[in-house]
């Protein structure tokens, strides 16, 4: 049974582009559109690993991060989050929130896989 | 005076540099700051404020609708492009499946089968003939076995004339013995006459063995053509069979070769379209480094506005150092960073990623 990955990101060039590298490694992926929507997918089922945009609409990434770690079920859920943002403080920020990676776009399909396969649960 | 007409210079220069423009509340506060800027003098200057109020409230607006809607429509062209490129990929995933079963071990299980089919055909057509060959085989054992007994109707007809040969005699020697050989002249007759009748059967059975025989040797000779014949059918069966594998064989291994190729040509089609699609992410880039700019040009007739708002005696300098520090404080990407300090195009980073 494949492994299933959240990618919340408001841009769907950006949740396609990332969805076809993930499946073409034989990940299973379902898409949140922002924070908000991403919160809704949280509904108790297996998920083992959250790629999350920064600047979103209604619920930016971070917040979504903290939210998601609130849910017993996700506490655990390694979260990357993949973001053209790459100010320090808003690293710290989401190193903070929970996040376990911080990739800054335009991300490279072997680098992110490498980064996926390293932090996605068992 | 001097100042105002400083401030809006350097609103003016800020446009030059790319400042653009915003419009909704540009429209709302622009028509007072518009006649105060007009009240503001006779001469140039107040020309120069109307004027750049005016840019404020119709030029401004433009830009940012161009802006805006040409994010909108990369962000709606890229999406579709990449909806249409993740669908090829879909299909190329379906593609090399279909190619992977169609070269994997099912093609050459299908060949064995097949070959086991139709040799347990032939070993049945063998089988035929084996039996066909028994069957004339017995056929002449039974030719020999009834040669056999037409001679011992020989032998049952020779000694059936001896018989009556010493049945004779018998009955000369009981004539010649006179009333006392009576009793035996009568034995003697019939003893003579069951040779007779054991010679005249001895040599009925030997004419009807002699038909069996023929009858026999024609059976073994319609056997042994027809076995002879089949024997030919199976040969030519066999022949046959193992052309039929044999041009099977071709055609899979024909068809396993374009398989594995067009597997391979698909295969790197769709690394070829997965990489491409990676060049989209500029959409997400630029997408975002336009809105910074849409809003920093919609900000730009808020602050005229503000720089406008009292009378021409208290105008305050146009904020262009506040806004292009509010542009700053609104990147997200170390490029953008970069042309606000440089002034010029840079180059995007590699990928970079922190682990925590």
């Amino acid at each position: 049974m494949s492994k299933k990955i959240l990618i919340v990101d408001d841009s769907a060039s950006v949740r396609q582009v990332v969805g076809i590298a993930l499946k073409g490694a034989g990940y299973e992926v379902i898409e949140g559109m922002d924070g908000a929507d991403a919160l809704t997918k949280l509904d108790g089922q297996k998920i083992h690993l959250i790629i999350s945009d920064v600047n979103m609409p209604r619920m930016d990434g971070i917040t979504f991060v903290k939210e998601a770690k609130k849910l017993p079920a996700y506490k655990f859920t390694p979260i990357i989050m993949l973001t053209t943002e790459s100010d320090e403080k808003k690293k710290l920020e989401g190193q903070a929130a929970g996040a376990k990676a911080w990739v800054v776009k335009p991300f490279q399909p072997a680098q992110m896989l490498a980064a996926v396969s390293k932090l996605i649960l068992p | 005076m001097s100042g105002l007409l400083a401030a809006a210079l350097a609103a003016a220069g800020g446009l030059a540099c790319g400042g653009l423009g915003g419009f909704a509340l540009a429209r709302r506060d622009g028509a007072g700051a518009a006649s105060r800027a007009a009240e503001a003098g006779s001469g140039g200057t107040g020309a120069l404020l109307a004027s750049l109020t005016d840019f404020g409230e119709t030029v401004t607006p433009v830009w940012s609708g161009h802006v805006e809607t040409s994010r909108h429509q990369m962000e709606s062209a890229v999406g579709g492009l990449v909806a249409t490129f993740a669908d090829i990929v879909t299909l190329l995933d379906k593609a090399l499946s279909s190619s992977r079963f169609a070269v994997s071990g099912t093609q050459a299980q299908v060949f064995d089968t097949s070959r086991s089919r139709l040799g347990g055909v032939v070993d049945t057509l063998d089988t035929t003939l084996e039996m066909k060959r028994r069957t004339v085989e017995g056929l002449r054992m039974l030719l020999s076995l009834n040669e056999e007994m037409r001679q011992m109707t020989s032998e049952v007809t020779r000694i059936a004339s001896q018989t009556h040969l010493l049945a004779l005699n018998a009955a000369i020697e009981a004539e010649r013995v006179g009333e006392a050989g009576r009793a035996f002249s009568v034995v003697a007759v019939e003893v003579r006459q069951l040779a007779d009748l054991s010679g005249t059967t001895g040599k009925r059975i030997g004419q009807k063995a002699i038909e069996v025989s023929d009858a026999i040797s024609a059976a073994v000779s319609v056997a042994e053509a027809q076995a002879d014949h089949e024997a030919t059918m199976v040969s030519d069966a066999n022949h046959q069979v193992q052309s039929v594998l044999d041009d099977l064989m071709g055609m899979i291994t024909s068809l396993r070769d374009s398989s594995e190729e067009l597997g391979h040509a698909a295969a790197g089609i769709q690394q070829e379209i997965a990489q491409s699609l990676v060049q989209f992410q500029f959409q997400d880039r630029i997408g975002q480094t336009l809105e910074h700019l849409r809003d920093s040009i919609d900000e730009f007739p808020h602050l005229l506005a503000a720089a406008l708002a009292d009378a021409p005696a208290n105008y305050q300098p146009f904020d262009a150092a506040g806004l292009l520090e509010r542009l700053k404080s609104s990147y997200t990407m170390v490029e953008e960073h970069e042309v606000h300090s440089s002034g010029e195009a840079v180059a995007v980073k590699e990928t970079e990623i922190t682990f925590f």
